[in-house]
Parts: structure tokens; sequence; C-alpha cells
């Protein structure tokens, strides 16, 4: 190993405990070998302090709520739009509605929260994932609200006033988590298509694209919610709902498409339904 | 017929972005930053901190983060948010002690003791702008992202490791170049 891959590898943190020692004490008798290092040390440092800076600038760019503004509820962020994935077997009490009364009572009670600027909890989703065992053989009264569980590292930490890290996300547990209980016999999945807004794009204040797998949507979607539908019917289809209106999704678009929103008052209807399902 | 409702890509499962993170997907790291942004930066902004700061430690912490998880050093036994608050709370504590020693001392210290290292910094980052983008990005995935020869070649699309280390020789040795004409030797002394 010459000095040049060693002061390399010693400074890009790559040696080993021993060849580190070795190259130490080697330091200390070797002057050209000491300057090259330093050398080398500052340039890697540079490197280093570069990308720092780049990842910082990236991130920079990524529009964000403000701290300041946050009480109130207009930000950028449009966070979660949350939701049960209620497959197959909710079907057949969707559209037979008075065979099944007691059912579609229940049904009414589903409450699926769209909450601005709160991340969803991670952990209400996997209780709502392990509901789904559950759900099939006991339905539970709808006056029943389960108490999220706060970790325990919310507890007070010292010195600097702490914010407890988790309320935050913690917040919006209980409406999403009264939804587990209504499903019923019906399985409630996690869906794995993302959403993204994105709103830098000053030419498309109102589009939509289909990007690697995820939606994403064009425009000021920061002051409202928007809710994505998807039916599975004959053949599946996504909607968006998006203030009042409806429109239609189509996943193989993946150009930059402007939004119209839907006008089949039919149609207008039946989506009214499946989503009143739901809230 | 059923009816599904999408999550919003902030839902991810933390599993998989955490495991994104890892790989060096930058789109992750967005995801992540969205996230918690509103909660990182209450942090500082209620401790006395401004909204700038704010958002400085936390970009600071989420680049911390990205290291640790990307040079594999980082097993996370909490949640990646209880992890990125804690970091953010060290380095909040951290400058909040750097102000107070600055303020205690203040204009008693020669300038010159802490102008040198940023001057030495700003003349490496001009080389590396010189450079060109591949070049910059193999460097940078070599030596703060610690990415292998192998993942340097399938993010930058080189046709196997030789090049890619290849690549990273040959772009090293043009930096040192530029560097060492900009620098004689003895300036990088400490």
């Amino acid at each position: 190993m010459d000095n040049f891959e060693q002061i390399e590898k010693y400074v890009s943190g790559r040696m080993t405990e021993t060849e580190k020692s070795a190259f130490e004490s080697q330091l200390t008798t070797d002057p050209a070998l000491k300057n090259e290092f330093a050398l080398q040390r500052s340039i890697i440092h540079g490197i280093q302090k570069a990308r720092i800076a780049e990842l910082k600038t990236m991130l920079s760019q990524i529009p964000v709520t403000s701290a300041v503004s946050a009480g109130l509820a207009t930000g950028k962020l449009v966070a979660g739009v949350v939701a049960a994935t209620v497959v197959a077997t909710a079907s057949y009490f969707y559209f037979k509605p008075a065979n099944t009364a007691p059912v579609t009572a229940k049904n009414e009670s589903i409450k699926t929260e769209i909450k601005k600027e709160k991340p969803i909890q991670p952990e209400t989703i996997n209780s709502n994932k392990q509901e789904e065992v559950t759900a099939a053989t006991s339905v539970k009264s709808s006056s029943h609200k389960p108490t999220p569980s706060i970790p325990a590292a919310t507890k007070a930490k010292p010195k600097i006033n702490v914010l407890d890290p988790t309320e935050e996300l913690t917040t919006p547990a209980t409406p999403s988590a009264k939804a587990k209980e209504d499903v019923l016999s019906a399985t409630v999945a996690v869906s794995h298509v993302a959403v993204e807004v994105n709103n830098s794009e000053k030419k498309y204040s109102f589009h939509y694209q289909f990007q690697n797998g995820r939606l994403v949507l064009y425009g000021a979607f920061d002051d409202g919610l928007y809710e994505i539908l998807e039916i599975h019917g004959d053949a599946p289809s996504l909607f968006l709902y998006y203030k009042n209106s409806y429109y239609l999704l189509n996943e193989k678009q993946t150009d930059i498409t402007p939004l119209s929103a839907i006008q089949n008052t039919q149609l207008i209807q039946k989506l009214k339904e499946y989503r009143s399902r739901q809230n | 017929m059923a009816l599904r409702v999408f999550k919003s890509a902030s839902q991810l499962d933390e599993v998989e972005i955490f495991e994104r993170i890892r790989n060096g997907d930058e789109k992750a790291l967005e995801i992540i930053y969205k996230k918690y942004y509103r909660m990182m930066t209450k942090l500082v902004v209620t401790n006395s901190g401004t909204e700038e700061e704010a958002r400085d430690v936390y970009q600071d912490a989420l680049v911390v983060f990205w290291q640790k998880a990307r040079s594999g050093n980082l097993v996370l036994t909490s949640k990646m948010s209880t992890y990125i608050y804690s970091v953010c709370q060290n380095l909040w504590r951290k400058e909040l002690e750097r102000k107070k020693r600055l303020s205690n001392e203040e204009r008693d210290l020669p300038e010159s003791i802490d102008m040198d290292k940023p001057e030495r910094e700003k003349i490496i980052a001009r080389c590396l702008e010189q450079m060109g983008e591949t070049c910059r990005k193999v460097l940078m995935y070599y030596y703060f992202d610690e990415m292998s020869m192998q993942e340097i070649a399938d993010k930058l699309g080189f046709a196997n490791t030789d090049t890619a280390k290849t690549k990273k020789y040959k772009c090293k040795q043009k930096l040192d170049e530029l560097v060492k004409a900009q620098y004689t030797e003895h300036d990088f002394l400490d």
C-alpha cells in the first residue's frame, strides 16, 4: 500500500484498528507523509462538506409547512389521506344495503379521517392490520374508542424544553383507529400507491401523472384536502376527490395531464355514495 | 366492487423508507424531511431558535442520519423520528452552548484562528465546482456516502466496478492537482 492509498483509507475511515494504529505511529516519524496526510485530509473533508451542502440544498427545495404557522390549518403539506382498503367481501354489503341493514348501519360509521399536516403514526396502521384477524369474528360497538398508546419516550427529557416527538404523529390516531372497528368482515389493508403533491411547477396548476407507480398531483393542493378512491369493479378505477369534485385518474397516464372534473351525474352520485361510506 | 382510499406518501412503511435511505435513495430522504419537518423544527423554535436555525438544525440532523444509515453503522432500535429528534436535540444544544460561549468571549478572539479552515473549504469547493458532474458525484458518493464501487457503478450507470474505480482514481487525481495548484502543501499543515 503506498502513501496515497494509506492516507485515503485512513481518512475515509476504511482502515481496520490495527492498520490505523500502525499508520498513526508512522505519521509521527515521517514528515513527508504527515504533509501529504494534512493535504489529503483537507481535500476529503472538503468533498464531504460539499456533499453536505448539496444534500441541504436539495432539502431546502422541498416545500414544507412552516413551524411558525403550524397552528394554522393552511399548511403546504397535505400529509395524510388515510384510509382503509375495503376489499372484495365488502362489495356485497355496498350493493345490497336493504338485505343487510345491520351491516350497512355499521358501515356508515366508518370514520376514515382526512387530516391535514398530521402524518399518521405507523403504529396506527399496524394496528389496523392486526385488526384484520379479529375484524371478521368480532364486531365492536361503535362507541368503543381505542386509546392510542403513547410511547414512554414522550416523557419529558432533561434540559431542553422537549416536545413530545410522537405527539404530533399520535394525534390523528384516534379518528383513524375508529375505522378499524367498523370494517366488519371486510379486509383492511394498506395501499401501496403513494401520492405526492408538487406545487413547484408553475406550468401545471391542476394536473396529474403517474410516475413509477406513484401518483403525482400538480398544483396548489395545499389548501384543500384530497382523497384518492379506488373502485374495484370490472376494471379497477381510480378517482380523485377534491373540493367537492371528482376526477378520473388513469393509472396508465405517465404524462402530465390536466385534471377535469367528472360531469356524469350518475357517476358522481355513485362516487358520493362510496365516499360517504368512508366519512 | 370495493372501495379503497389510498394513503399518501407520508405513510409509506417506516421499514421500507429506512431501507431506501440505506440504499442511498435521496427521494426517501425527501419524504422523511417533509414528514417530520414541523415536529423537528418546532423543537428549535420553541427553544429560543429562529425558523431559519430550526431548518438548519433539522437538515444537519437528517444529513447525519443519512450518512449513518448509509454507512450501515446505524441499527434502528427506535423509530426513525425518535432517532432524528434526538440528533436535533443534541445539535441544537451544542449550538446554544456555542452561542453562549461566543457572547461571553465575544470579540476578544483574533479572527484568523477560526477563519483559516473555512477558507480552505471554500477553495476545495471551488475546485470541485470546476470538475464535471460525474466526477463530483463519484467523489461525493465515495468519500461521504461511503458507497462501494458496485453501488457507485449502479448509481451512475457505469459498466462495472473497474470503470467506477478508474473514474474515482482519475477524478481524485484531478481534484488533487487543482487544489495543489492553488495552495502549497505548507498551507495545509495544521
